[in-house]
C-alpha cells in the first residue's frame, strides 16, 4: 500500500507539469490582455508599449512559461495582475468560503439522498420509489440558476424568513448569522447533487439486496429491518463513499452560478472573474489547484475504496 | 463624476472629454447653513433693520414645510406637522398657529421673490438660529427636521476592482465609493453646473490661460490634517508623474511644464522620478501661491480645462512616501481605508461582499443626515426581489423590468436623460489587413444610415426610454443641434446611394462591384446590454433589404476591444458616456485619437474638423462656441464616421423612504449629505 501510494503521488508530478503547459498556452492564446483596464484608455501608446515590454507581455509564450514555472516552483504563486494582491491570499480567502458552502450542501445532500435511495431500493417499483425517482430527475433537470431564483422568490421575498444573499449581515456576523445566510444557497446547491446521490444509493442498494449473503441473512430468519440496515446498507455504502473522493474537486471548485446569485464569492467566482479579466496569474493558480484536486480526489477514492472493501488490495 | 471605464458591467465607454469655464460665484454676504449644510438662494439674503431676510420658498422647503401663497391676501402660509406660520407682505403682524406675533420688519418682495425674516420663521418651527457677527455667517439648526440616521442600502452587480484612490479607480462601483470618500475642487449641482467644493471659488485671468482656485479654509482630512494648496499640487502632479499608469492623465497637455514633468525631465529629482515619488514642489504651470491659493497656468486658452480638475484631493502627508505606481494596489496602506475628505469614510470593506461607509462628522458641507451607506454585491437577477422586500433603496433597471417596479407600491420610478449614447462606428480607413473596405466610401455609410430605422429601435427595443440624438453632440449639452443631416429611414434612398457608389444588385439580392460582393462585418459586444445585442440582427435584416450582406460577430469585451483597436472591423457597436456636459469632442473625434490606443477607431478626421475642434477650445465665449460646434456637427454628420442610434434614458427604481433623492446625469448621490430616510 505504501509503495502504491508513493507511486501514485509521484505520478502527479508529470501530470501537473503537462496540465500547467496546456493551461498556460490556452489562456495566453485567448484574445485580449489583462492590462487594458490597468492602464486606462488614453495612456500614451509608447508608454503602454514600454510597460508591456517591462512586464514581459511581449516575450514568446515559452519564455513566459519558464518564468512562471521558476517563480511558482520557488513557492510564489505570484500577484493578481488586476489588484496586485498575492494570489495565495486570494485563494486563502476563497477556499474556506467555498468549503463552507459546498461542504454543507454535500452533507445536506447526503443526509436526504441516502434515506431516499435506501427506501426506494427496498420498495422497488412502489409508489414511493416512483415518487423518489421523479423527484430525483426533477432535481437533476432543474437548472441551479432557476432553482436558486425560485428559492429566493419564495423564501426571501414572498416569505422573508431568509436573507437574500451574502455570507453574513454587513457589519454583523457570528455563527447563527452565517448559518442563517448559508441555508438557502446550501440547500439549492445540495438539491442538485442530492438527486444523483439518491440514484446512486438506490442502484447500489439494489445490487447488494440481490447478493447471496442477504438471501442467507433472510434465510436465517433475521428481521427485515436488520437485514437491510445491518447487512445490506453498510455494504451498499461502499460505492457511495467513493463518491466523496470524486466530489472533492467540485467541493473546492465551488459553483459559479450559486456563488453569484447568492453573493457567496468562493473559488467559482474567483476563477470566473479571472477569466473575464484575463488575470493570468490567478487563472494559473486556480487551474493548477483544480488539477491537483482531481488527481488527489481520484487517489482518495481509491484509498477509501480499499478501506471500505477489505477484498481490494493495492500493490 | 463618471470619468471611468465601466466596461465590465454596462460595457459603455467613458470619454474623459472636457468643458467651458464658468465664472466664479459672486461673494455671498450672508452665508446660511441649515443643519450645517450650505443653503443657496436664487435671491441673496438682505439685511433690513439688522434683520436678515431670505426668499421664503427656499427656506421653508429646506425646513420641510408645505408652502401656500394666497395672492388675494398676499399671505404666505407654511405648515409642518401641527405648526402653521402665516406672514403677510408689508405687515409686521405674523401668526403662529393663529396667535399674532409682531415682527421688527415686514416681509417684502424683491426681484420677484418674497423675502421673510429668517430668524422669526426658523424659530417658529423650533429651530435655533445663530449669527456670527465676525463672519456674518448664519447657522440654523433644526433638531426636529429632517430625520437623522439610518442606513442607505445599495447594490453593486459585481465586486469593485478594489482600488479606491480617486486618481486610480477605473470601475463604476469603485468610483461610486471613491467619490464619497474624497472631495474635488468643484462638484456638480442640481443644474449639472460646476459649483465650489474644496475650492470656495475660482477665476480665469484676462488671457484665459491662468486659472486660480481659492480653497475653502478649515477643511480637513479625516484625521484632522488641513486640506491645503500643497495637496492640490501634489494630487495633479501625481497624475502627471511618469510612473503613474492610471486613466486620468488626459487633457493636461496645455499646462506649462506638463511635458517636462510627464517625461521625467524636471519637477522632481531624478531619483524621485525613478522611484515614483511625488512631492508638493511647485511646477511652472501648477503652483501654490499660498496655503489656500493654487494656480494652473496654461500655454494657450483651453475652455474645457476646468473639467479635468474634479478629481478627489489626496493627503500629500500620507501619500508623499508611497511610490505612485503602488497607489490603489495591495501595497497602498491608504487605499481601502483612506484619509480622505469626502462626506463619508470607509468603515468596513469585505472583498466580494460589501462596503460600509459611515458619515464624516467634519464634512465641510455639513454632516450627512444618514449614518451609513452600504454597498452590497448583489446578483442583478435578484434586484427586483430585493427592491420588493425593501432591502435595497434604489437600483438601475432596464425598460423590460418596468412592470415589476410599477407594481410595487413603495417604489418610485425616476427617469432622466443620461450622457450615455449608443452608436455604430464605421471603419473609414485601412482595416487590419491594410485594405480600404466598402465603408471608407462616404456614400456607402450614408446608404447604411438611411437603411436603419432608428425610431423602430427606440420605440420597440428601448420601449420609448431613449431619445433621438442626431449628430455627435449629446442633447444634454448646450451645443446640441438638430439642424444637421438626420438620415431618416429611407431604404429607396439607401439603394440609390449604393447604385451611385457602383454597387449593383446581383441575382441573389446582394450587391456587387467588380465581381466583389458587398459584404460587411459587424462586431458587437455579446455581453452586458441585451438591447444592443438585439439590435445587431435587426440591423443585419435592414441592410439585407437594400442588398448589403452583414456578418454578425459577437464578442466578449477583451476580444472586441482588441479587434476594434486593431481596426479589424467594418462596423461595430459601442456605448459611450461623456464625462461631462461640454461638447468638445477631443479624444473621440480628433486626429490624435486615431493613434493606436485612442478612441477614434473610425480613423476619421479632416482638416476642417481639426480646425473647428481647436477653435472651440480656444474661446470661453459660450455663444461663439455654440456656433463652432453646430458647424462641426453638420460637418461630422455629412461625413458620418458613425451612426448614432439613440441617447439613453436612465431608469431608476427607488424606495419611497428616500427623501431629497435627486438622481441625474451628475450622479445619483451628488447631494448625499442632503439625502435622508423617512421612517
Amino acid at each position: 500500500m505504501g509503495r502504491y501510494l508513493l507511486r501514485r503521488l509521484l505520478q502527479t508530478i508529470p501530470i501537473l507539469f503537462g496540465v500547467s503547459i496546456i493551461v498556460f498556452v490556452i489562456i495566453h492564446s485567448a484574445p485580449g490582455d489583462p492590462y487594458a483596464y490597468l492602464f486606462g484608455p488614453r495612456i500614451d501608446p509608447t508608454l503602454r508599449a514600454r510597460l508591456m515590454e517591462e512586464m514581459g507581455f511581449n516575450d514568446p509564450i515559452p519564455v513566459q512559461y519558464v518564468r512562471w514555472l521558476k517563480t511558482t516552483l520557488s513557492g510564489n504563486l505570484g500577484y493578481s495582475i488586476r489588484t496586485q494582491e498575492p494570489v495565495i491570499n486570494m485563494l486563502a480567502q476563497a477556499i474556506p468560503r467555498t468549503l463552507l458552502l459546498t461542504g454543507s450542501s454535500f452533507l445536506f445532500g447526503l443526509a436526504i439522498a441516502i434515506p431516499i435511495g435506501v427506501i426506494s431500493a427496498t420498495r422497488q417499483y412502489s409508489l414511493i420509489d416512483y415518487a423518489a425517482t421523479t423527484f430525483a430527475f426533477m432535481g437533476i433537470s432543474l437548472p441551479s440558476f432557476f432553482a436558486a431564483l425560485l428559492a429566493i422568490y419564495f423564501f426571501a421575498v414572498k416569505l422573508p424568513i431568509f436573507p437574500m444573499n451574502g455570507i453574513h449581515t454587513p457589519g454583523g456576523g457570528g455563527f447563527w448569522d452565517v448559518l442563517h445566510h448559508l441555508i438557502l444557497p446550501a440547500v439549492t446547491l445540495g438539491l442538485r447533487d442530492m438527486a444523483s446521490y439518491a440514484r446512486f444509493t438506490r442502484s447500489s442498494m439494489l445490487e447488494v439486496l440481490r447478493q447471496d449473503y442477504v438471501r442467507t441473512a433472510r434465510a436465517k430468519g433475521l428481521a427485515e429491518r436488520l437485514v437491510i440496515y445491518k447487512h445490506a446498507f453498510r455494504n451498499s455504502l461502499i460505492p457511495v463513499i467513493t463518491l466523496f473522493g470524486f466530489s472533492l474537486p467540485a467541493l473546492f471548485g465551488g459553483a459559479v452560478i450559486i456563488e453569484q446569485v447568492f453573493t457567496f464569492p468562493g473559488m467559482g467566482l474567483l476563477t470566473f472573474e479571472a477569466v473575464n479579466n484575463r488575470d493570468y496569474s490567478v487563472l494559473m493558480a486556480t487551474n493548477l489547484f483544480f488539477a491537483l484536486l482531481v488527481i488527489l480526489g481520484n487517489l482518495l477514492a481509491d484509498i477509501l475504496y480499499a478501506i471500505a472493501d477489505p477484498r481490494i488490495r493495492y500493490a | 463624476m463618471k470619468r471611468f471605464l465601466v466596461l465590465i458591467l454596462t460595457t459603455v465607454m467613458v470619454l474623459t472629454a472636457a468643458m467651458p469655464a464658468l465664472a466664479a460665484r459672486p461673494e455671498v454676504k450672508y452665508p446660511v447653513t441649515f443643519n450645517g449644510h450650505p443653503v443657496t438662494f436664487d435671491v441673496e439674503p438682505v439685511n433690513v433693520n439688522d434683520r436678515v431676510f431670505v426668499p421664503f420658498r427656499a427656506i421653508f422647503e429646506k425646513m420641510g414645510a408645505d408652502v401656500a401663497w394666497d395672492e388675494a391676501t398676499r399671505t404666505v402660509t407654511a405648515t409642518r406637522g401641527d405648526t402653521t406660520v402665516q406672514l403677510v407682505i408689508g405687515s409686521t403682524t405674523a401668526r403662529v398657529n393663529g396667535q399674532a406675533r409682531t415682527l421688527d420688519a415686514a416681509p417684502f418682495i424683491q426681484d420677484g421673490r418674497t423675502l421673510v425674516p429668517l430668524r422669526f420663521v426658523s424659530e417658529a418651527f423650533g429651530a435655533e438660529v445663530e449669527y456670527d457677527a465676525a463672519t456674518t455667517a448664519i447657522s440654523i439648526v433644526d433638531p426636529n427636521w429632517p430625520r437623522r440616521g439610518g442606513r442607505l442600502n445599495l447594490a453593486m452587480w459585481n465586486k469593485p476592482i478594489g482600488a479606491f484612490n480617486p486618481i486610480i479607480v477605473n470601475d463604476t462601483y469603485g468610483a461610486n465609493i471613491a467619490d464619497r470618500l474624497y472631495e474635488g475642487l468643484w462638484k456638480y449641482d442640481e443644474r449639472f453646473i460646476p459649483v465650489p467644493a474644496l475650492a470656495e471659488h475660482w477665476e480665469w485671468d484676462d488671457t484665459n490661460t491662468k486659472l486660480t482656485f481659492y480653497l475653502r479654509r478649515g477643511v480637513t482630512f479625516f484625521d484632522g490634517t488641513p486640506v491645503t494648496a500643497k495637496d492640490v499640487v501634489f494630487t495633479y502632479k501625481a497624475i502627471w508623474h511618469p510612473k503613474y499608469i492610471g486613466p486620468r492623465d488626459a487633457g493636461f497637455e496645455d499646462v506649462l511644464g506638463y511635458e517636462e514633468y510627464a517625461n521625467g525631465i524636471s519637477g522632481e529629482t531624478p531619483e524621485n522620478f525613478e522611484r515614483g515619488i511625488v512631492t508638493t514642489g511647485n511646477l511652472p504651470g501648477l503652483y501654490a501661491e499660498d496655503d489656500y491659493t493654487v494656480v494652473f497656468q496654461l500655454k494657450q486658452p483651453n475652455a474645457p480645462f476646468l473639467y479635468n480638475l474634479a478629481y478627489g484631493i489626496l493627503d500629500s502627508s500620507k501619500y508623499g512616501s508611497i511610490p505612485v505606481q503602488d497607489w490603489g494596489t495591495a501595497n497602498d496602506p491608504y487605499n481601502i481605508y483612506p484619509n480622505g475628505n469626502g462626506p463619508f469614510r470607509m468603515k468596513e470593506y469585505v472583498d466580494g461582499q460589501y462596503a460600509i461607509l459611515e458619515a464624516n462628522p467634519n464634512y465641510w458641507a455639513g454632516r450627512p443626515y444618514i449614518d451609513e451607506v452600504v454597498w452590497r454585491v448583489v446578483a442583478a437577477e435578484v434586484a427586483v426581489g430585493e427592491m420588493e422586500r425593501g432591502t435595497l433603496d434604489y437600483v438601475e433597471f432596464s425598460p423590460n423590468e418596468m412592470d415589476a417596479y410599477l407594481a410595487m407600491p413603495h417604489v418610485k420610478i425616476h427617469e432622466f436623460a443620461d450622457l450615455v449614447f449608443q452608436e455604430m462606428v464605421y471603419n473609414t480607413g485601412p482595416n487590419a489587413q491594410g485594405e480600404m473596405g466598402p465603408t471608407t466610401d462616404v456614400r456607402v455609410r450614408r446608404a447604411i444610415n438611411h437603411a436603419i430605422d432608428r425610431m423602430a429601435i427606440i420605440n420597440n427595443l428601448m420601449g420609448g426610454h431613449a431619445s433621438t440624438m442626431y449628430g455627435p453632440i449629446h442633447p444634454l449639452t448646450w451645443a446640441y443641434t438638430e439642424d444637421v443631416e438626420q438620415y431618416p429611414y429611407d431604404p429607396d434612398k439607401a439603394r440609390a446611394l449604393l447604385e451611385e457608389a457602383g454597387w449593383v444588385l446581383g441575382s441573389d439580392g446582394y450587391r456587387y462591384k467588380d465581381g466583389k460582393k458587398l459584404s460587411l462585418r459587424l462586431l458587437y459586444p455579446n455581453v452586458g446590454n441585451p438591447v444592443r445585442q438585439a439590435t445587431a440582427p435587426v440591423v443585419q435584416q435592414w441592410l439585407k433589404e437594400v442588398g448589403i450582406e452583414v456578418h454578425l460577430e459577437g464578442y466578449d469585451w477583451p476580444t472586441l476591444d482588441e479587434k476594434r483597436a486593431a481596426r479589424d472591423f467594418d462596423m461595430y457597436f459601442i456605448g459611450f458616456s461623456l464625462g461631462n456636459s461640454d461638447p468638445d469632442p477631443t479624444g473621440l473625434w480628433d486626429k490624435a485619437a486615431t493613434e493606436p490606443g485612442g478612441f477614434n477607431d473610425s480613423q476619421w478626421w479632416t482638416e476642417k474638423s481639426e480646425q473647428l475642434i481647436a477653435a472651440g477650445k480656444a474661446t470661453n465665449d459660450i455663444e461663439e462656441r455654440i456656433e463652432i460646434y453646430h458647424e462641426w456637427a453638420r460637418h461630422w454628420t455629412e461625413e458620418t464616421p458613425a451612426y448614432i442610434f439613440y441617447a439613453v434614458n436612465t431608469l431608476l427604481a427607488a424606495n419611497e423612504r428616500l427623501q431629497n433623492f435627486k438622481p441625474g446625469p451628475q450622479g445619483y448621490l451628488w447631494n448625499i449629505e442632503e439625502i435622508w430616510l423617512s421612517e
